[in-house]
């Protein structure tokens, strides 16, 4: 399917009027999110695997964002993307929270997480070991807690 | 935007312009060489046969695309044409009395029933497209045999025999029917968010789904579009041979396949046209034809077909990369 195709495809009743497609409203939004995203491609009707990695995931950010959710959630959002890609990745994330969003961030990055976030909750062996804020972000402190409920007998 | 990318946008590789057009142009040449072989193929009483049996038989293309899209495929959709022209058949015999319009809502109903059943099987029930529709085959013909102990049923009322055989001045009513269904295909394909989903669908399955789309209500409606198509095409072929017989439609589902191929969708889903499909009837349609007034055996002509069938994914396997 085509870059613009794939934007649009959660938002489509958006653009429909009694059943129809309006492809004007629809190229309209297209456009808005390239340009806002970011997105390198040459003509929107190209297939969206002719992407880069990176450009392919703004694809797919693009596609929720014009939903405009109030909390967006991320899973594992830079995984195997050129770090400018991430870069952007990350500009686009802060964005949005900016504007009074809620961003849920999956990442198994410590880096990452700990760039990003306001806080992080920390999971070990499918349970809850802790909350951090900002201010106390440590390494350290981090990793242990990953390993919190590692012990237990498998 | 630079020089370059205005370039990039209206030029077209050699390679891509095959692909796109290749069936078209493939259509074409056929014509032509039919035409200059036997002028006959092109008069107007030929050209007006070859475009009604097309109308009804395509309708069983017409269908297969929505659900090769979607990545399955339909194999009952002969059987289905050949269980909905027997029992539209029954009820549209003059001596029952019904009116044609109950005749046709029976057909329909056999080829709903089978979608039906075909897209519950496949979408809810996860059983393999192949399987299911191989399945609902044997089912149909079961059927139709039993309605009549497989024989034919003759007499049928002049109206029901009209949908088959009469004209709306000039134009067949099957090329009617023909030219209304492909209206309100082209439009649920092309103009709506339905038609946008089966592309999602058949293009990565997971993908659309995750994308908040029902895929399994996608992946089962298909089949009832199929259905309902093979069944009416079923329903117009007895009226047009003025019976109905147990043969309709044996093994048109190979003929369906191939148009739909020939047309350039591919069987893996995601990626087609419409009017490739119909490119692919014609063309099917004109090599019977053209090759019958050419005096070409029958059997060497399912042969052709054959190598025809292959020959053109063959080239749309080399011309993409």
């Amino acid at each position: 399917m085509s870059v613009g195709k794939n934007i649009t495809l959660s938002s489509l009743k958006d653009f429909e009027k009694n059943f129809v497609l309006q492809k004007s409203s629809e190229e309209k939004v297209i456009e808005e999110q390239v340009k806002n995203l970011r997105i390198k491609v040459a003509r929107t009707t190209m297939p969206v695997k002719a992407l880069s990695g990176g450009n392919q995931q703004k694809v797919v950010l693009a596609k929720w964002m014009i939903t405009k959710p109030e909390v967006l959630i991320f899973d594992e959002p830079t995984r195997g993307i050129d770090v400018g890609a991430k870069a952007e990745i990350y500009k686009i994330m802060c964005e949005y929270a900016a504007q009074g969003n809620a961003i849920i961030m999956v990442s198994s990055e410590m880096p990452e997480a700990m760039g990003m976030s306001d806080r992080i909750i920390v999971l070990s062996n499918h349970k809850m070991s802790g909350e951090v804020a900002r201010d106390e972000f440590d390494e350290e402190k981090l990793a242990q807690l990953q390993f919190r409920f590692m012990n237990a007998t498998e | 935007m630079s020089q370059k990318t205005a370039v990039k946008k209206n030029k077209m590789t050699g390679k891509q312009f095959v692909a796109q057009y290749g069936s078209l142009i493939g259509l074409v040449v056929l014509f032509v060489i039919f035409a200059i072989l036997r002028p006959r193929f092109v008069s107007f009483g030929n050209v007006r046969n070859v475009l009604r049996i097309s109308s009804i038989d395509g309708l069983l293309a017409i269908g297969m695309t929505f659900v090769v899209l979607t990545g399955g495929i339909d194999l009952s959709v002969g059987a289905v044409m050949g269980c909905a022209s027997m029992y539209a058949a029954y009820f549209a015999q003059a001596s029952m009395g019904y009116p044609t319009i109950m005749a046709v809502a029976v057909g329909a109903l056999v080829g709903l029933g089978f979608g039906v059943f075909n897209g519950v099987c496949v979408a809810y029930f996860k059983v393999p497209s192949f399987v299911g529709t191989l399945g609902s085959m044997s089912i149909a013909k079961g059927l139709t045999f039993l309605l009549t102990d497989a024989k034919p049923i003759p007499n049928l009322s002049d109206s029901f025999k009209f949908l088959g055989g009469g004209y709306l001045g000039p134009i067949p009513i099957p090329c009617v029917f023909m030219i209304l269904i492909l209206v309100i295909c082209f439009f649920l394909l092309y103009k709506t968010k339905y038609g946008r989903y089966i592309y999602a669908v058949g293009g990565n399955l997971n993908g659309a789904r995750v994308s908040g789309i029902n895929t399994k209500q996608i992946m089962c409606t298909v089949y009832i579009i199929s259905g309902v198509l093979s069944a009416l095409a079923g329903v117009i072929t007895s009226a047009r041979v003025t019976s109905g017989v147990t043969s309709t439609g044996d093994g048109y589902e190979t003929d369906a396949i191939a148009a739909v191929v020939i047309g350039g969708t591919s069987l893996a889903g995601g990626r087609g046209r419409l009017w490739g499909t119909i490119v692919g009837i014609l063309i099917m349609h004109i090599l019977s034809n053209g090759l019958d007034m050419v005096g070409v055996n029958a059997y060497i002509q399912l042969v052709v077909k054959g190598f025809v069938v292959i020959g053109t994914v063959m080239l749309d396997g080399l011309s993409a990369d």
